[in-house]
């Protein structure tokens, strides 16, 4: 071994900057928060191992590659982005995003960039690290989504109060107005007789003073038109009357305060009720038709369920651009009861259908509608232990279907 | 002689539905009417042939329940029919299992189904001990 005492003092501070740079290199490598650093360009330099554990990559394959060289399914403008903000500014940035790791699982992080000098102060790039905040994100999902539930259920809550108390108000008057057309039926019906028998009694005396009189003054108060047109003119507004009082029954039907609870239903006639209440939003777009099979009643929340069938008639009405038509079906299986919805409206993307129960997803333009209703009736359908599927296609239509166990849940959590 | 017709009295505080009720049973009955439960107290107490008592439950001042209660104790020979807009009440059932009414009828009512439910109710007392 040569001694050179001028070799020795390189070697030795060789092995001591070695030392130095494995010591910062495990540092990094140790930190539990994944690492990276790119040159100025978004070419990777390096990484740790808990970026390499989290993506499923070494750093091997990492170096000298932009994000799209090494996962094609990551979206890299955002991060390319604010890699230029980062060098341009000179400042670190922090901002929210999506991975995609090589298995393809998706992860909500926020990422945190800063630049870094290279030698002679010039800018040699960006380091960056990452924090997973997706069980976060998830949970704040679920939270807003049970208090957006809350809400809607409040709502439909003091909805249904007024309606019940509304109903009643009209109830009241309804009834004697009713009565009092029956009755005044039955007058004009005596009155009739009265007048004939007067009539005969009159013309069959030919000299009956003022005969001429009466003749004139009855052709001008038009006695025989208004006698005929009486029967008519009271069935009318009898029909006029009834209308209201079923609507009325309808609206106190669906909103069921008074019965809240659990019963068995007939599906069929909630959706007749359900129908009813929704015909003022349906009728100026679409013809409806029922197709009703022979379906047992079931056990269940008629009241959550009506608000089910009325969120897909309101949603099958609204995606009309022009007349359509919207088709209800109810039919069975040995274990099940089905109910579809099925308009002629202008269809969804594949890529829509996919998100249609998310919460808070929606089609429509801001300020119309929460994009509550479809994540809502879902919950509701799953509580009674069935599901709700859907299959559209662009320019043809939406069905929508309700599968319910004819073997309730709820009547199974009941028997136990 | 002409059969005397059976005297009964409604009580509701809406004077149509009190018309309306007295137009389609004066054939039937003889209808002695109030709007408020003291007036129905006051004629029941100067009229001993009344037979039959229909009446609002939901009223302001004093329900229609009290007056009912009031006729169960006083005058428990007379039919006591209740006429309500909230026939699936829990206050209704109780009335009705607990014997305070003989019967529910729902507003609106039915023309038909009222004159034939009270004369039901009537045909009954003989046989009620």
């Amino acid at each position: 071994m040569s001694s050179n005492p001028e070799e020795h003092g390189e070697r030795q501070l060789a092995e001591r900057l070695n030392q130095q740079l494995r010591f910062t290199q495990e540092i990094i490598n140790a930190i539990p928060t994944p690492v990276f650093y790119k040159d100025r360009v978004g070419h990777y330099i390096g990484c740790n191992r808990a970026f390499e554990q989290f993506f499923g990559l070494t750093q091997h394959e990492l170096i000298n590659r932009s994000i799209r060289g090494i996962n094609p399914m990551q979206p890299h403008e955002l991060h390319e982005r604010m890699d230029r903000e980062c060098l341009a500014t000179n400042q670190p940035c922090r901002y929210e995003a999506r991975l995609i790791n090589v298995e393809g699982k998706t992860f909500d992080v926020i990422v945190t960039k800063a630049p870094y000098l290279a030698d002679k102060g010039k800018s040699g790039g960006v380091v960056g690290t990452f924090t997973d905040i997706t069980e976060r994100k998830q949970s704040e999902i679920m939270f807003q989504q049970m208090q957006g539930q809350i809400v809607q259920q409040e709502k439909m809550a003091s909805i249904g109060q007024l309606a019940a108390g509304v109903a009643h108000e009209i109830n009241n008057p309804m009834g004697f107005i009713t009565s009092n057309l029956t009755s005044l039926g039955k007058y004009a019906d005596r009155l009739d007789e009265y007048i004939a028998a007067l009539q005969q009694s009159i013309y069959g005396c030919e000299k009956h003073p003022g005969l001429e009189e009466l003749d004139k003054l009855r052709q001008k108060l038009k006695v025989d038109y208004i006698i005929s047109d009486i029967r008519e003119l009271v069935n009318e507004s009898l029909d006029g009357a009834n209308r209201v009082r079923r609507i009325v029954q309808d609206l106190k039907s669906f909103s069921r305060v008074d019965q809240a609870e659990c019963c068995r239903t007939n599906l069929n006639e909630a959706l007749e009720t359900t129908i009813n209440i929704a015909w003022n939003e349906l009728k100026y777009i679409a013809t409806l038709d029922k197709k009703f099979g022979d379906i047992p009643e079931i056990v269940c929340y008629p009241q959550q369920l009506n608000q089910v069938f009325l969120n897909l008639l309101v949603n099958s009405a609204q995606a009309m651009e022009k007349l359509g038509n919207i088709t209800v079906c109810t039919w069975r299986d040995e274990e099940s009861v089905f109910v579809s919805v099925a308009d002629t409206g202008k269809g969804m993307t594949e890529d829509v259908t996919k998100r249609i129960f998310d919460p808070f997803f929606t089609t429509k333009e801001a300020g119309k509608g929460t994009g509550l209703g479809l994540s809502i009736s879902a919950d509701i359908v799953r509580k009674h232990g069935g599901e709700i599927s859907v299959k559209s296609e662009v320019g043809v239509g939406t069905t929508f279907t309700v599968r319910l166990p004819v073997n309730s849940l709820l009547q199974q959590q009941a028997a136990s | 002689m002409e059969k005397e017709l059976v005297t009964i009295l409604c009580v509701d505080d809406e004077p149509n539905i009190l018309a309306a009720l007295k137009r389609i049973l004066r054939d039937y009955f003889n209808v002695l009417t109030a709007t408020n439960v003291e007036d129905g107290a006051q004629i029941l107490k100067i009229n001993p042939d009344i037979e039959l008592v229909l009446s609002d439950h939901h009223m302001p001042g004093v329900s229609g329940f009290d007056l009912l209660t009031w006729c169960h104790t006083n005058y428990p020979h007379i039919v006591r029919i209740a006429l309500t807009g909230y026939p699936d009440s829990d206050q209704m059932r109780l009335a009705l299992r607990s014997g305070l009414v003989r019967q529910i009828i729902s507003k609106p009512w039915d023309d038909e189904q009222i004159i034939n439910s009270i004369k039901t109710a009537l045909r009954h007392t003989g046989d009620a001990s």
